[in-house]
């Protein structure tokens, strides 16, 4: 009894994630190279017995999040300093903190003419910050499909682009920036970049719409089974009182 | 669940954020030498209720964590300064800058402002003026016997002038370029204002390191397009419409929780 009871209220609980989830990622729908989140629930007793099978006949669903990487699709803009990759690979920011990863290519010259995000962090080159001199304006900025950066047949460096054999180590900052863990090593990435473009959110509004109203179905569905079973408990107590 | 309404909520404030940016776009649609904005989203930090590689039982550790999200803000407006389109006036003192110049005025307080906008007049004292009546920097004064006005695409400005109708040159106008002209600041009448963001201006003649070349008789209309931000209205207002759908099927979901106390 009290394992039914408890498995219910842990999937209430995940419903409740799976719910916040989806209002993050409906929020997002216009965020540029923002990455779909999704809730995946995992047997805990499979995930105790170590394995994965479906046939445990008992043990709560946890939850997790887990970030869809898949592309999103790439919009043009008017700006020659927005790139978009298409394929797989991640923008370097040297900040402060640290490298951190991103999608959102949508970059800008700083005063100091380094190119830069919106928000003033650097953009990493292969050979340091990417420096645009005072005499380039941006419209005479190219940036080829594999990264590199030249004005007027002037190189200025080369766009830095990575990827992680295992993304899912990637942990989100905000901001569309992810930092990696000391443990897990960027390598080479394929992409191709592709300039005056942005790659736009890949958080497909029909998809989350269907989500919400599954969600708010089965909820329904598992607020009237609790109900139900705390009848039954009552009428159980009933009987042993009586 | 109650954060799950307020993660909806900014969704719906960024969205209207939008439409406010797309509204002035639009209204600005025959503002000459008006620069259109767009904004940019970015997502708000995560909380980590679970870290990645965090015990899940007896000697094994989840390979994802629980990171929940809380929606998006508002992250950065930025000025396109694509070239607008073009126009034929005729008028002699309209100018048009083909590249990423700008003019040089000063407004009524002696401070420098730069714009785009071309439509300059000639004032009582003989000195071409914005239609707010600021002067061009550096100033050019037209005599008051001039016939005809000539503005050269690198900037020289000659009249003819006099009782025999002669050439002579009066004055050279300079342009002014910024590093990141993004980053100037707004201060409306068609002017913006030097910012750190911006960097410091440079005065360059025209035709020179992309300041671009002058035409006389043409204006640089707004470079608004109507159909684009016609589509962006309709992208905001569905996504501000879904974020309010997911507060409507939160509800929904609670007063079922309520319902399960009788």
């Amino acid at each position: 009894m009290d394992m039914i009871v408890e498995r219910t209220s842990a999937q209430l609980e995940g419903m409740e994630q799976q719910f916040r989830t989806t209002t993050h990622n409906l929020a997002n729908v216009s965020t540029t190279g923002y990455k779909r989140h999704l809730t995946t629930f995992a047997n805990a007793l499979a995930q105790q017995m170590g394995t994965t099978s479906r046939g445990g006949a008992g043990g709560s669903p946890i939850a997790s999040t887990q970030i869809d990487f898949s592309q999103g699709p790439i919009r043009r803009t008017e700006n020659p300093l927005d790139v978009a990759v298409r394929g797989d690979g991640f923008f370097v920011l040297d900040t402060p903190d640290g490298p951190r990863y991103t999608r959102d290519g949508s970059f800008r010259v700083s005063a100091t003419g380094q190119l830069a995000t919106s928000d003033g962090q650097l953009v990493a080159g292969e050979n340091g910050p990417i420096v645009i001199p005072a005499w380039v304006a941006t419209s005479q900025v190219t940036i080829s499909q594999d990264g590199r950066v030249s004005a007027e047949g002037l190189p200025l460096g080369q766009l830095r682009l990575v990827d992680f054999e295992d993304r899912t180590a990637l942990v989100p900052l905000g901001a569309g920036r992810f930092v990696a863990p000391e443990d897990v090593k960027p390598l080479n990435a394929s992409g191709e970049i592709h300039q005056g473009h942005v790659e736009d959110s890949n958080v497909r509004a029909v998809d989350e719409m269907v989500n919400l109203v599954v969600l708010s179905r089965t909820y329904g569905m598992g607020m009237k089974s609790a109900r139900m079973q705390d009848e039954r408990v009552r009428s159980l107590l009933q009987v042993a009182m009586s | 669940m109650l954060r799950a309404f307020s993660t909806a909520a900014t969704g719906m404030s960024a969205q209207e954020m939008r439409v406010n940016v797309i509204a002035n776009n639009l209204a600005n649609i025959n503002t000459n030498g008006f620069k259109r904005s767009q904004i940019d989203f970015h997502d708000l930090i995560y909380v980590q209720e679970k870290s990645p590689g965090s015990e899940s039982g007896a000697g094994t550790a989840a390979p994802t964590g629980l990171e929940v999200g809380n929606g998006v803000r508002p992250a950065s407006t930025l000025k396109v300064f694509s070239q607008g389109e073009l126009e034929k006036t005729s008028n002699p003192t309209d100018l048009m800058i083909e590249g990423e110049g700008f003019f040089k005025v000063q407004d009524a307080i002696g401070q420098d402002r730069y714009t785009r906008d071309g439509s300059f007049r000639i004032d009582a004292d003989g000195s071409l003026v914005t239609s707010s009546g600021y002067r061009l920097q550096p100033s050019i004064t037209i005599p008051a016997d001039y016939k005809q006005i000539t503005i050269g695409r690198d900037g020289r400005v000659s009249v003819t002038a006099g009782p025999n109708g002669d050439l002579q040159v009066v004055g050279q106008i300079t342009l002014t370029r910024f590093q990141n002209p993004s980053g100037l600041a707004s201060v409306g009448e068609n002017l913006f204002s030097e910012t750190p963001a911006s960097g410091t201006a440079m005065d360059v003649a025209p035709t020179e390191a992309g300041a671009g070349t002058i035409l006389q008789g043409w204006l640089e209309r707004s470079n608004v397009q109507m159909v684009t931000e016609l589509v962006n209205l309709i992208m905001a207002q569905r996504a501000y419409e879904i974020n309010s759908r997911a507060i409507k099927a939160g509800d929904e979901m609670l007063n079922t929780a309520n319902r399960l106390i009788q």
